[in-house]
C-alpha cells in the first residue's frame, strides 16, 4: 500500500530527476544532452504519476479533497503543459518554468504533509466531482504556463527583444486554459443544483472563480480588433493568474469566508 | 473666468463623440455612485436594494427589454451612442465593472444583518447598474449579428448562451421558490416553510419519513496526552489516520494497537459490546494495547500518590467505542494517555421516504447529491438533528422550484457548445484582422 508515507521516496526521485534534467539543459547546443534532459524531466513526471495513481488506490477515493492533494495534482500537470509546448512551439524554457514551480508546490507537501483519511463527505459524493476538480486544474496549469510565458515575455519586450513568439504561445494557452476553466465552472454549475439546490449561490468561492472568468475574459476581449502593447497584454495576463491563485488559496483566509461551503483545508 | 469656461469647455468636449473607452469608464462610474446614492437616501427597507416583480411581471419586463434591445439596434446606424453602447470598448468597461463590484461580494463578509450595500452585494444597485450594462452590451452584440446575418457559430453560441443565462438568473430570480420541510419519523408534512419570512405554503403532495439513517465511515483512534493534553493522530511516523477495522495493527505513540474485533454498530451489554443490526448501534472495538517504550514510571490521573511503572511488552485489553443517546463513550487508559474513537466522518445521509401526490404512493430515498423530483418540486437532504448526530429522529428537506431553469440551462449548453468550439478552432474572432 502506497500511503503519503512513501511520498518522501517518491519526491527525492522526481525532484532528482527534475534536476538533472535542468542542469542537463543548462549545456545548450548538444544534441544528446538535450535529449537526456527531456528524458530526465519524463521519467521524474512517470515517477509521480505512478506516486497519484497508487496513492488514489490505497485512498479508496479520488485524491482531490485537500489543498495538498490539488497541489499534488497541479506539479504533474504544470510540467506536462511545459512539455507540451516545448513540442508543440519548440519552445524550451517554459518546461524549465514549470518544473521549477511543480518542486516548489511538492515541497510545499513534503513540508507539511496532511494526515489523511479515506472519507469523503457526502457533499463530495457526486459524478461530478472529478470532472469538476480535474478540469479546473487543467486549466489551472495551462494558465499557470501563460503567466510564465508572460513574465518571460515581458523581460524579453523590456530588453527591447520582440517577444512575438512569448506573445503567441501564451495566447494559445490562454485559449486552452479559459476553454477548460469555463467548462469546470459551468460543471460547478450543474453539480451545484444537484448538491445544493441552486446552481449559483455567490458563495465566496464562485465569486472568486466567476472573478478568475472575467479576468480572462477581459483579456481576450482586449485582444479584439486594435491589439493592445505586448508589455500589456504579458502584465495582465500575469496579473489574472494571481487572481487566480487567490481564487484558489486566498479565499479561506478572506473574511468573506466564514459563510463559505467551499472551505476545504 | 476665462480660465474657468476652458475649464468645463474641456469637460464638455469629453462628451462629443466618438465614444470609446473614456465615457464608458466615466458612465460606470456615474452608475457605481449613482447606485450607492440610492443606498444612502433610501430607507432601510429599500437598502437591500432590487426586487424584481414576479410571475408574470417579470416576463413581461424581460419581453420589454428585448424589444427595446432589438429597436436600439435598429436604429444603430442612425444613432453613435447605441453603436458604442454595444460595442466592444463599453464590453470590457462593463466586464471591469462587473468585477469591480462582485470583488466586494467575494472578500467581505455578506449577510442581511448589515444594512451596507457592501454586505449585500449581489442585490445591491452598483452590482445591478453593472449587471444591466454588461447585459445591456451583450443583448446589442447578439441582436446586431443576427440582424445582420453574421453567423459565426462559436461567437454566437457563446454570446447567445451567456445572454440566456444572464436573462435567466436576473428576470428570472424572483420566482425561485425554496422552502424548508422539517419531518420527524413516522410522520407526515404537507406544508413547507419559508426560513427568512417564516410563512407557509401547502405543497401539491405529502411526505411520509419512514426512516432517517447516517451511515458513518469507519472510526479513526486517537491517544490523548493527558498530562499535555496534545492529541496523538496520526500512526507514529505516518501521515495517515489509524482506522478501526478487525485485525488492524498500528502504533499510537508508545503503545502498538491491535483490533481484535471491530464493531460498525454495537450496543453496551454487562461486559462489553454486542452487534445489532442495522445503523442502530455505535462503533465499538475490542484492542489490545502492547507498551513498545522505554521503562517508565508515572503518576496516576487524579491519584497523584500512586505509581505505575510501565516495562516493554506489557499488554492491556479492552473495549473502545463512540457515545450513543443512552451510553457514554469508552476510552482506554495506557500509562498517560487516553485511548479514544475519534468523531467517525459521515458517509450517507439519507431519508426513506413515502410521496402521496393525488392518491398515489410512492416510495423514495432522498441522499445528499441524490435529490428527488415531484411535481416540478425537488427536495434535498438539507440537514437533521445535529443534537442527537445518528441518533437523529428529524430530517429537514429543502424544496426547491424553479421554473426557469430549462430556460437557464438551455443557456448553459449553448455555452458549452461554444467551448468545445473554442477547443476546435480557437477564438476565430482573434484570426480576423
Amino acid at each position: 500500500m502506497i500511503t503519503w508515507d512513501n511520498f518522501v521516496v517518491f519526491f527525492f526521485l522526481t525532484a532528482g530527476f527534475w534536476s538533472l534534467g535542468l542542469v542537463f539543459s543548462a549545456f545548450t547546443g548538444s544534441k544528446l544532452l538535450d535529449r537526456l534532459s527531456v528524458s530526465a524531466f519524463l521519467v521524474g513526471e512517470a515517477v509521480l504519476i505512478c506516486f497519484l495513481v497508487l496513492f488514489w488506490i490505497s485512498l479508496e477515493r479520488p485524491p482531490l479533497r485537500t489543498l495538498g492533494e490539488t497541489r499534488l495534482w497541479y506539479s504533474v500537470l504544470l510540467p506536462l503543459t511545459g512539455l507540451v509546448v516545448r513540442w508543440r512551439w519548440d519552445f524550451k524554457w517554459l518546461v524549465h518554468y514549470t518544473i521549477v514551480l511543480a518542486s516548489v508546490f511538492l515541497f510545499i507537501n513534503y513540508l507539511h504533509p496532511e494526515l489523511h483519511d479515506k472519507t469523503l463527505m457526502p457533499a463530495l459524493q457526486s459524478v461530478w466531482f472529478i470532472p469538476h476538480v480535474v478540469v479546473y486544474l487543467v486549466g489551472y496549469a495551462l494558465l499557470g504556463g501563460a503567466a510564465m510565458v508572460s513574465v518571460h515575455g515581458l523581460y524579453v519586450v523590456l530588453a527591447k527583444k520582440s517577444g512575438d513568439k512569448q506573445l503567441s504561445i501564451a495566447n494559445s494557452l490562454v485559449t486552452l486554459g479559459f476553454v477548460f476553466l469555463s467548462m469546470g465552472l459551468l460543471f460547478g454549475g450543474l453539480w451545484a443544483k444537484e448538491a445544493w439546490g441552486h446552481y449559483w449561490t455567490w458563495d465566496p468561492k464562485e465569486t472568486w472563480a466567476f472573478l478568475t472568468w472575467i479576468a480572462f475574459l477581459i483579456y481576450i476581449h482586449l485582444n479584439v480588433g486594435r491589439r493592445m502593447t505586448k508589455r500589456f497584454a504579458f502584465t495582465f495576463l500575469a496579473l489574472s493568474f494571481v487572481v487566480l491563485l487567490l481564487c484558489w488559496f486566498g479565499v479561506n483566509y478572506m473574511p468573506s469566508s466564514q459563510s463559505s461551503v467551499h472551505t476545504y483545508n | 473666468m476665462i480660465l474657468h469656461n476652458r475649464f468645463f469647455s474641456k469637460i464638455l468636449q469629453i462628451w462629443l463623440p466618438p465614444w470609446g473607452y473614456m465615457q464608458a469608464v466615466l458612465v460606470s462610474v456615474g452608475l457605481f455612485l449613482a447606485g450607492i446614492l440610492i443606498h444612502l437616501f433610501s430607507d432601510s427597507q429599500l437598502a437591500f436594494g432590487v426586487s424584481l416583480p414576479s410571475w408574470p411581471w417579470n416576463i413581461i419586463l424581460l419581453f420589454v427589454y428585448c424589444c427595446l434591445l432589438f429597436v436600439f439596434v435598429l436604429v444603430s446606424k442612425q444613432s453613435a451612442f447605441v453603436r458604442w453602447l454595444g460595442g466592444s470598448k463599453v464590453s470590457v468597461v462593463a466586464m471591469v465593472f462587473v468585477g469591480t463590484t462582485s470583488f466586494f461580494a467575494g472578500t467581505l463578509p455578506q449577510t442581511k444583518d448589515s444594512l451596507s450595500w457592501t454586505s449585500n452585494v449581489i442585490t445591491s444597485w452598483p452590482f445591478v447598474f453593472a449587471l444591466l450594462l454588461l447585459m445591456t452590451n451583450l443583448g446589442l452584440v447578439v441582436f446586431r449579428r443576427l440582424l445582420q446575418r453574421r453567423f459565426e457559430v462559436g461567437f454566437l453560441l457563446n454570446h447567445i448562451g451567456l445572454f440566456i443565462v444572464m436573462l435567466g438568473m436576473s428576470f428570472g430570480s424572483p420566482d425561485i421558490q425554496r422552502y424548508k420541510i422539517p419531518i420527524s419519523e413516522n410522520e407526515t408534512a404537507q406544508e413547507a416553510v419559508d426560513p427568512e419570512t417564516g410563512s407557509q405554503i401547502t405543497l401539491p403532495f405529502s411526505i411520509f419519513l419512514k426512516d432517517f439513517q447516517i451511515e458513518e465511515y469507519p472510526a479513526t483512534f486517537a491517544m490523548i496526552d493527558h498530562e499535555t493534553g496534545d492529541y496523538v493522530m496520526g500512526l507514529s511516523g505516518a501521515r495517515t489516520k489509524f482506522e478501526a477495522k478487525t485485525g488492524a495493527k498500528g502504533r499510537l505513540s508508545d503503545w502498538e494497537i491491535s483490533v481484535i474485533d471491530y464493531l460498525p454498530s454495537g450496543e453496551r451489554t454487562k461486559d462489553g459490546y454486542e452487534a445489532v443490526k442495522g445503523t442502530a448501534g455505535v462503533q465499538a472495538a475490542f484492542v489490545e494495547a502492547r507498551y513498545v517504550g522505554p521503562e517508565h514510571t508515572y503518576k496516576v490521573l487524579m491519584h497523584a500518590e500512586r505509581e505505575i511503572t510501565l516495562k516493554p511488552g506489557d499488554t492491556k485489553k479492552g473495549w473502545v467505542a463512540r457515545p450513543s443517546d443512552t451510553t457514554n463513550q469508552k476510552v482506554m487508559m495506557l500509562g498517560k494517555y487516553l485511548l479514544a474513537m475519534t468523531e467517525p466522518q459521515t458517509k450517507v445521509f439519507r431519508s426513506l421516504v413515502q410521496i402521496e401526490k393525488g392518491g398515489e404512493k410512492m416510495d423514495s430515498s432522498i441522499e445528499v447529491n441524490k435529490p428527488l423530483s415531484v411535481k416540478g418540486w425537488k427536495l434535498y437532504q438539507a440537514s437533521y438533528d445535529a443534537n442527537m448526530g445518528k441518533f437523529s429522529t428529524l430530517s429537514v428537506f429543502d424544496a426547491v422550484r424553479d421554473p426557469w431553469l430549462p430556460f437557464v440551462y438551455f443557456g448553459v449548453f449553448l455555452m458549452l457548445a461554444g467551448i468545445v468550439h473554442i477547443f476546435m478552432n480557437g477564438f476565430t474572432i482573434w484570426k480576423r484582422k
